[in-house]
């Protein structure tokens, strides 16, 4: 403790960073939730913005499409990054060189994914021209419901080759040794996996966790790019709406939406985070 | 010995990483600094020697200071050069007018699209943290404006809904002692749509009508003949296929009277209606002809708006053709306005300039004459806009009056542009010219509509 101090010192610029520009303006948020009007002409609402809030036909529906995003993309990024992972492990196809590939999508500039869907989504897109040969007739899929499918696509093939370089970290930390004692008693595959490897896995999971729904946020930018900022319903997220209400000076409002968004995402976090810890083991294992 | 050197040496390093912090903290704060300096630094007009011995001792614009003693009036007209050399002859009028010197600041826009995109978010976050300009005066959401290419962005994209968040400050205890607001002598429609729930939080400043002027040596088109839109779009006769089939997406807007109840978070349009109109408009736009020689369009100009207004001089008023709403009148869209921030705490002061626009001089468009020179002649490039039309509403003597007076008196609706209408415009862009059907089109930009008022 004597030496703390010196810690507490070097983390000290980060701390006030952390606190000037994420601690403040939260709590600044939270106020403006509960207040009406701007400056010397607000005043207190209670949670009138809250009750409206919750009646509004486009936060419900944003609402319910980002849930309903979060609940198709999470679990199947995750699947698929741990996959991933688990075969670069094993060293299938030249490690490196796949990690470079798996990396690439992550990387590419914004406006270049949105070419691409365009060139591939769009009426006069090469998915139409190849359904055509088949007689199929020309759809506008990024104004259709499949447009949530073609989102969640796009949001699988940027964000799998990241969660799963972070799994991968996770998993080359497991000694070989275990492996190799398993085998000699004579255990499956699939008892190692299980036995052996998802334990130690946790916290690298949840850490991929994390990042994927960081990661499934970010989608946003491609979502607007593609849909404007009234895209096809189906694909109308909260980022949307929050971002309308500011074009709409409408600062309650989305005030509360991020209020929202916080809550909801620090309750699932938390409790993810304590039932990983559970039983006080601090390394994740079950 | 050992351990008291490593102590030093861990002071040493802490003091020097403090320095370092220290240092690149102050350099930040002046990069913030210089970054939010005013967004425009025209100098005042003063390129002649006559002006230079009439200018104001108040500078037209100037480095907005970190703690401004003057209103800042954000003003959205014209690129800068222009506006500033208009501006010149406004705050002279305004000098004779009131007989001081002015003592506001003006600040507009950068004209390169990134640059106005991000001075607007920027003060759209000054404007919900309690601060931003002390006044504006506006553009609408025009959608010429906000779907040109490249797009330009506007502040307020619905004023109504600004309104309903309580942006501005009401004005009628304000406006009950000013000399020059009467709104009874302008048209009242667009008057009101500048009030919410019987208050009075914008003032209008300029609206366009549709309209076309008819070459009366190349069709007979009688345009009384003609009561509503339905009368229009049902029309067989092929001239009104040439007249509006040729951009439609400017004009469709305005064949609706009515779209939405702010109050409610109601579309008033329905989408029924909304698709049938995009079929008459699709069927318009196939029947018609554009060749040079039988273009329905006055010699010096042509289309909607009142960008017709050269072609205006000495018209036959029969001879200008409105294209008519649903409800069988005119919809007068309004492209410009003037309201003030509620946050500020020079409401008198705004409200004196503001109030000024409505003069007879700068309405009317003849300003006064000062020795020679017109002053308060116009506040912008587009000073024909209202300028015209207030001279019909008061029958003050105007090249246009006469032309314009029936037209003014059918306006029976107003509202200021909005994404509402872009939407529409949009619609009627991809069935004309993306080959989108009318009802694919009606549904995208129903439910868009939708989608914008219920946020």
């Amino acid at each position: 403790m004597k030496k703390a101090w010196h810690g507490y010192v070097l983390i000290g610029p980060m701390l006030l960073g952390c606190a000037v520009f994420y601690i403040v303006p939260f709590f600044l948020v939270l106020r403006y939730s509960f207040t009406e009007g701007y400056g010397a002409g607000s005043g207190f609402a209670g949670f009138d913005h809250y009750r409206s809030m919750l009646e509004n036909e486009m936060f419900r529906l944003a609402f319910a499409n980002t849930m309903r995003f979060l609940a198709a993309a999470l679990p199947s990024v995750m699947v698929l990054s741990y996959a991933v992972a688990l075969l670069l492990k094993a060293g299938i196809g030249g490690k490196n060189l796949l990690k470079s590939v798996f990396l690439l999508p992550y990387i590419m500039p914004v406006t270049g994914t949105v070419m691409l869907v365009d060139l591939l989504f769009t009426e006069s897109g090469a998915v139409n021209g190849a359904l055509s040969v088949f007689g199929v007739p020309a759809a506008d899929w990024l104004n259709s419901p499949q447009s949530f499918w073609i989102v969640l696509l796009l949001y699988l093939w940027k964000s799998t080759g990241y969660s799963a370089i972070l799994l991968l970290a996770g998993l080359v930390t497991i000694p070989g040794e275990q492996y190799e004692a398993a085998e000699l008693d004579g255990a499956s595959g699939w008892q190692k996996f299980r036995r052996i490897t998802t334990p130690q896995m946790w916290q690298s999971v949840f850490i991929a966790l994390v990042f994927s729904v960081i990661n499934a946020f970010k989608c946003f930018r491609e979502i607007f790019l593609i849909g404007g900022e009234h895209p096809y319903p189906g694909i109308y997220m909260l980022q949307h709406f929050i971002n309308n209400s500011f074009q709409n000076l409408n600062y309650a409002r989305l005030s509360v939406a991020s209020v929202l968004l916080f809550v909801l995402f620090s309750s699932v976090f938390a409790a993810l985070y304590a039932w990983i810890h559970r039983g006080g083991k601090g390394d994740g294992q079950l | 010995m050992k351990v008291k050197m490593k102590f030093l040496q861990k002071r040493f390093f802490v003091c020097l990483l403090l320095t370092v912090l220290a240092v690149l903290f102050s350099a930040c704060g002046k990069t913030a600094a210089e970054m939010h300096e005013a967004p425009s630094k025209a100098s005042a007009a003063a390129s002649d020697a006559e002006a230079s011995s009439e200018t104001p001792s108040a500078e037209p614009v100037s480095e907005a200071p970190d703690e401004p003693e003057n209103p800042v009036i954000l003003v959205d007209r014209g690129n800068d050069k222009e506006y500033f050399e208009q501006n010149d002859y406004f705050l002279k009028y305004y000098a004779l007018v009131y007989g001081e010197e002015p003592e506001y600041e003006f600040v507009t826009f950068p004209t390169a699209s990134a640059a106005r995109e991000s001075e607007v978010q920027h003060y759209r976050v000054e404007i919900v943290a309690g601060g931003g300009p002390d006044a504006f005066i506006l553009n609408t959401a025009d959608p010429q404006l906000t779907r040109s290419d490249p797009p330009t962005e506007v502040l307020f994209p619905d004023v109504v809904k600004a309104m309903q968040n309580q942006t501005f400050l009401p004005l009628d205890d304000l406006l009950a002692s000013s000399e020059f607001y009467r709104p009874e002598e302008h048209v009242a429609p667009v008057m009101e749509a500048g009030k919410l729930d019987g208050e009075t939080l914008v003032l209008p400043l300029l609206y366009s009508m549709n309209l076309y002027v008819l070459d009366r040596d190349k069709t007979a088109l009688d345009p009384a003949s003609f009561s509503t839109w339905e009368d229009l779009s049902a029309s067989e006769d092929p001239d009104v296929a040439n007249l509006l089939g040729w951009n439609v997406s400017s004009w469709f807007d305005g064949t609706f009277s009515t779209l939405a109840d702010y109050g409610a978070l109601n579309l008033t349009l329905e989408k029924d209606a909304l698709t049938e109109a995009l079929r008459s408009v699709k069927a318009l736009h196939e029947n018609g002809t554009y060749e040079a020689g039988t273009a329905l369009l006055a010699a010096e100009g042509f289309g909607t708006k009142l960008q017709t207004l050269p072609a205006l001089r000495g018209a036959d008023p029969e001879a200008i053709f409105p294209v008519l709403n649903d409800a069988g009148g005119i919809t007068a869209q309004i492209t410009a306005f003037c309201a003030i921030n509620r946050s500020t705490a020079y409401a008198e002061e705004c409200l004196k300039l503001l109030s000024l626009l409505y003069a007879e001089e700068i309405q009317s468009n003849y300003g006064r004459s000062v020795d020679g020179k017109y002053v308060g002649a116009s506040v912008s490039p587009t000073n024909a806009y209202f300028g015209a039309v207030r001279g019909v509403a008061t029958g003050y003597a105007s090249p246009f009056g006469e032309a314009l007076r029936p037209l003014t008196e059918r306006i029976n609706s107003a509202r200021f542009y909005s994404t509402l209408d872009a939407a529409l415009y949009d619609a009627a862009d991809r069935v004309t010219f993306d080959g989108q059907t009318p009802e694919d089109a009606a549904e995208n930009a129903f439910e868009e509509m939708r989608m914008i008022l219920a946020e």
